[in-house]
């Protein structure tokens, strides 16, 4: 959807406007929302940040939707700074800090390495690409697991296979995975 | 001592792989999305009114995003500006010249740490590491001690005239059975008095046979020895004297002071009015130093196994060196109160007591043993403790983890086989299924954990009125088991699920 199709949504009904938008991009914000929140968040706190996403996403609409570029990156853009901030705002309640003696503000110094983060991101791309390896619908079970917590019964919805059956391709494509994972030196 | 979930990592992706994840985001339902969009128009809403509301809608007009018309000129008088400037110059300079003097008066002060400066004539005579200063005031007379370090020795200088008063001893003796009790070694506090909440170090207790014995705040013995009386006559006024000649490992160092009847409670200790001896409502809590730190609230499991053999998590306690303490209860909720330490004798046997108080009100306390300083034991049955951080992971034992425990619909029992151990685990999925897992195990004595290494079983079970059918889903499953502050941790290393329980004894 570009912004010039939003546009002509919004002069037709802008309540239609922003239905149409949350169906179409729900799902893609609540997976950038998930991943900065899997950590340190509950649903509730995802839902909320979803919810604060678009209405960002109504409000721009309001003002500019002059561009002809697609809406999606706008959308990925905001939610990943709405997640990024709530992700602060969580996690600044859970280490709430009050009269910091000196010797602490040692502690407070930025905990962020490029050497761990280039390291995590190659072995993220080196675990989906083994998670890919094991097909579908092994791959989107696995994902739905042990990523997104999904239970059986709902990854059986998901995937149109019965909740025995997604348990078994499961206990299965997980053992195919940590087999995978140990050739190259990496255990699960 | 959890291991980590290799899934972890796909936390905060970059885009390439946030590509990958949203490809396999599960569907979200439709009631999911109307209340979405619903919280999202609600949020619309608020956000546009109070935009408008601050724009004056009717005043400022927006013309995209880049350009604002409408909004009000300000106004103000020309001569406003140099006027702050002025004001601003005398603030910086008032700061200047009142920080230069503060740092004068306090560099004179530091320049004799700890040394009232006598007001009218001053003499010093250096013996080795220790100088004697004497002061004359309107015939008053006062003698300090000063302390001066070695590579200071030396004369101080002198512009006014000597006064060496000699105080006249007597061999005269007087009777200390009226002294004979307790008494609290108090340190005068950084304001050289007694008022503001007093360092104390320790208690003595004076025999009516002239002996004493000298305990420290927690309990533990510091010294012993006779306590001798006397008289000195300085300036013309007659003062009693006691002295503490310590007899502890034949040493001779001891202190004495004076005691003086208008003030029955108290022995000066010294002449610098730095320290004393007192009793009864002069007493205050005892140095909380011992105490300070985190504790670990243990209760018997049962209410009949002594709390040391088998305890289970009864929250934490924080102590900070102000004796202010925060309990937090395994629920995580939290008590402030204060800790006031001092001492009970039950049968001559002397004992350190700690208690702790919610405002004035008495929430629990309990006894500390100086030679067990990571425990203060609660009551006397033996049944709770608590434990300083760090100290409980040594009183788990393999057979600590025999018993049977539970989290929501998860319950495991553990029993013991020769020299491993059987864990069983039931889990209700619902009436009609659920989960078994069989584990043999280990104990793992580096680590505390109970171990299996691919011994698991799990079976997927099913109910149904003509009976269960089993059906395996795994062997060789890999598992850990811990406890931790009494509660069970099981780490399943195939399938993680039960990442972040906690089970309970029962």
């Amino acid at each position: 959807m570009t912004s010039r199709e939003l546009a002509a949504m919004m002069q037709r009904s802008p309540a239609e406007c922003h239905k149409a938008l949350v169906k179409e991009y729900g799902r893609y914000v609540y997976a950038i929302v998930y991943n900065k929140l899997r950590g340190c968040g509950t649903n509730e706190d995802m839902e909320e940040c979803v919810s604060d996403v678009f209405a960002d996403i109504f409000l721009k609409c309001d003002f500019d939707l002059s561009a002809e570029n697609d809406i999606k990156y706008l959308i990925s853009t905001i939610a990943k700074r709405k997640a990024i901030d709530r992700f602060r705002s969580i996690s600044a309640k859970a280490k709430h800090l009050t009269d910091t003696a000196e010797d602490d503000m040692k502690e407070l110094v930025s905990d962020f390495s490029v050497d761990e983060h280039v390291d995590r991101s190659e072995l993220r791309q080196v675990l989906l690409d083994k998670i890919d390896e094991l097909g579908e619908p092994d791959s989107t079970i696995v994902i739905q697991k042990f990523y997104y917590n999904r239970k059986y019964k709902e990854i059986a919805k998901s995937v149109k296979m019965t909740d025995n059956a997604v348990r078994a391709r499961c206990s299965r494509a997980l053992g195919k995975l940590r087999t995978k994972l140990v050739e190259i030196g990496m255990t699960i | 001592m959890k291991d980590m979930n290799l899934f972890d990592i796909l936390e905060n992706a970059e885009n390439s792989s946030m590509d990958r994840l949203i490809d396999k985001c599960p569907e979200i339902s439709d009631k999911q999305l109307d209340k979405i969009l619903a919280m999202s128009e609600k949020k619309y809403k608020m956000k546009k009114k109070g935009l408008r509301s601050t724009m004056s809608e009717n005043v400022i007009k927006m013309n995209g995003n880049d350009f604002v018309e409408g909004v009000e000129h300000s106004r103000r008088p020309a001569w406003l500006a140099p006027l702050s400037i002025a004001a601003s110059v005398v603030l910086v300079a008032g700061i200047a010249i009142g920080s230069t003097a503060f740092i004068k008066k306090n560099n004179k002060k530091s320049d004799n740490d700890h040394v009232i400066v006598p007001g009218v004539t001053v003499t010093t005579s250096t013996v080795k590491d220790t100088a004697t200063v004497t002061t004359a005031k309107n015939g008053k007379v006062v003698t300090t001690i000063v302390t001066v370090p070695s590579s200071e020795t030396g004369t101080m200088a002198v512009d006014a005239e000597v006064t060496t008063i000699e105080p006249v001893v007597s061999d005269e003796t007087w009777d200390i059975s009226g002294l004979a009790g307790d008494w609290q070694y108090q340190l005068a506090f950084d304001d050289y008095t007694f008022e503001n909440n007093p360092d104390t170090n320790g208690y003595i207790t004076i025999n009516t046979d002239s002996t004493y014995i000298y305990y420290a705040d927690d309990g533990s013995f510091v010294s012993s020895g006779d306590v001798m009386t006397g008289y000195e006559e300085i300036g013309g006024t007659r003062h009693k004297t006691i002295s503490f000649n310590n007899s502890t490992n034949n040493s001779n160092i001891g202190f004495g002071g004076y005691y003086n009847e208008s003030d029955p409670d108290v022995i000066s200790l010294g002449n610098g009015g730095t320290a004393r001896l007192v009793r009864g409502n002069n007493m205050v809590s005892a140095s909380n130093a011992a105490f300070v730190g985190t504790w670990t609230y243990q209760v018997s499991y049962d209410g009949v196994i002594p709390v040391d053999q088998k305890a289970s998590y009864n929250g934490t306690i924080g102590i900070n060196s102000q004796g202010v303490y925060t309990y937090t209860d395994p629920y995580g909720n939290k008590t402030d109160g204060t800790m006031r330490v001092g001492y009970e004798k039950i049968d001559g046997v002397r004992r350190t007591t700690v208690d702790f108080y919610y405002n004035t009100e008495y929430f629990f306390g309990g006894y500390f043993d100086p030679s067990n300083p990571d425990v203060i034991t609660i009551g006397n049955g033996g049944m709770a403790r608590l434990i300083r951080d760090g100290e409980t992971e040594e009183n788990y034992n393999g057979d600590s983890y025999i018993g049977s425990w539970s989290r929501g619909r998860c319950g495991i029992d553990i029993t013991k086989n020769g020299d491993k151990y059987d864990v069983v685990i039931q889990w209700a999925g619902s009436a009609q299924d659920g989960s078994e897992w069989h584990y043999t195990c280990y104990y793992d004595e580096g680590s505390g954990f109970l171990v299996s290494e691919a011994t698991g079983v799990k079976k997927y079970i099913t109910y149904s009125a003509e009976g269960s059918t089993e059906e395996i889903e795994y062997t060789e499953g890999r598992a850990k088991f811990d406890i931790e502050n009494g509660l069970l941790v099981w780490q399943d290393l195939e399938e993680h699920v039960a990442d972040g329980m906690m089970f309970e004894t029962f």
